[in-house]
């Protein structure tokens, strides 16, 4: 299991001391709140959602995170500065909610990487492009079932109808569709 | 034996399903397929954008723990120009319980007044059962709009984007209107809700509407129809 170091003190607490962000006074700090909120609050969402890949987790840690944040974030921070600290309040908060919920880490925020996603939103459906290829490799009936759950959303009871088998047929597909992918992005990667 | 056979379901179903990770311990080979669901998953288009009323929800929270302790009715503006510095030490006092999520732009707050033809008619859009089961689109010769029922009134926005002016979608399941050329989203009453520009577009441009008997009416130039 890979644990996170905790990165924002308020998050995970024990031993870590809040240590508000330092005042720089920077030119391009936000101007209040609201602004700060509005420009970041997409931004936060869709890093959790990259690393949780469903709406109700990747909004209560989102909610966490900028519970946690707001309290030490001071508004003379420069906007780097700001996504910095936010990147690594998500870490912490995503860390904790693996270990919370299935005490095994799944996925991890990099910060560096969290650095550049903050900075410059990739666009839209930036890496289908990888779904695609991991897609285009598998067997006819993994490749269907996937496509059928995550690209055209159908309810598991669909898919199978779709696909003419039960039910049971269909989780089972999945799971080994899922597990093929898995080995193929590792190969990918 | 796999800890799903009976009991519990999978993590990486509910992720298909876009539903909360249940709880409980998993095994390599779920983790390796719950890591995949993930990714395919977030990857697909616009799966990754919050809804509108979880991006208004949680700013209302933050306001709510800034303003305790500090008046209920203050005026925004003057708030924040009192506060100044001592926003530093209030904490999230500055994001007050207000509609407003955007960045102050000097665009953001300029009022968008109805539209209004120079010559108008008013045309039936939609019926009022139509609308009373959420927001509509429709299109003309000249123009592309929304219509929804708002707690018994009717509103009615232009469809067009205020950044650049690419036709908006309705996202239902979100409940916002979305810009597909930038990452902007607007609600149905024309509020911006989000955005990634450098400056905030403007409000939508409302159009003017009116129940007639079992018809949606809105005003358009004159001699405009909508498209079936």
């Amino acid at each position: 299991m890979t644990e996170q170091e905790p990165g924002h003190p308020g998050a995970s607490g024990e031993g870590h001391r809040a240590r508000p962000l330092r005042v720089v006074g920077a030119s391009d700090a936000y101007s209040d709140w609201d602004e700060l909120y509005a420009d970041n609050v997409v931004r936060i969402y869709r890093l959790l959602y990259s690393k949780v890949g469903n709406r109700p987790d990747a909004e209560d840690l989102t909610a966490e995170v900028f519970l946690a944040a707001f309290g030490p974030l001071r508004l003379e921070a420069s906007r780097p500065e700001v996504r910095a600290y936010l990147s690594k309040t998500a870490a912490t908060v995503l860390a904790s909610f693996w270990r919370r919920r299935l005490g095994r880490e799944i996925t991890g925020i990099d910060l560096d990487a969290a650095a550049e996603f903050l900075e410059r939103p990739p666009p839209d459906g930036h890496a289908a492009g990888r779904a695609q290829r991991i897609l285009a490799v598998l067997p006819a009936r993994s490749r269907r079932i996937l496509e059928l759950r995550f690209l055209e959303r159908r309810s598991l009871r669909d898919s199978a109808d779709a696909m003419g088998v039960t039910v049971a047929n269909a989780k089972v597909l999945q799971h080994r569709a899922l597990r093929m992918a898995a080995s193929i992005g590792e190969d990918e990667a | 034996m796999s800890p799903f056979r009976r009991h519990r379901r999978r993590p990486s179903e509910a992720v298909a399903d876009n539903e909360a990770i249940p709880a409980g311990p998993v095994d390599d080979d779920e983790a390796a397929a719950l890591r995949a669901a993930i990714e395919f998953r977030s990857t697909q288009p616009a799966a990754d954008l919050p809804a509108a009323e979880f991006v208004e929800g949680l700013r209302r929270r933050l306001g709510e723990l800034g303003s305790e302790g500090t008046p209920a009715a203050v005026d925004r503006r003057r708030f924040l120009a009192a506060a100044g510095a001592g926003a530093v030490a209030a904490g999230v006092a500055g994001v007050v319980a207000d509609r407003t999520v955007l960045r102050p732009a000097a665009s953001e707050n300029e009022a968008t007044g109805p539209l209004e033809p120079a010559a108008g008619a008013w045309v039936r859009v939609a019926g009022t059962g139509d609308v009373s089961a959420g927001t509509i689109r429709f299109t003309t010769g000249s123009m592309a709009g929304f219509v929804s029922d708002r707690a018994g009134e009717l509103v009615a926005v232009s469809g067009a984007c205020t950044h650049q002016g690419c036709l908006l979608r309705l996202n239902d399941e979100a409940g916002r209107l979305d810009c597909p050329c930038h990452r902007t989203a607007f609600d149905a009453e024309g509020r911006v809700l989000f955005h990634q520009l450098a400056a905030a577009p403007r409000p939508l441009p409302r159009l003017q509407v009116r129940r007639n008997g079992d018809d949606v009416e809105v005003l358009l130039p004159e001699g405009d129809r909508p498209h079936a």
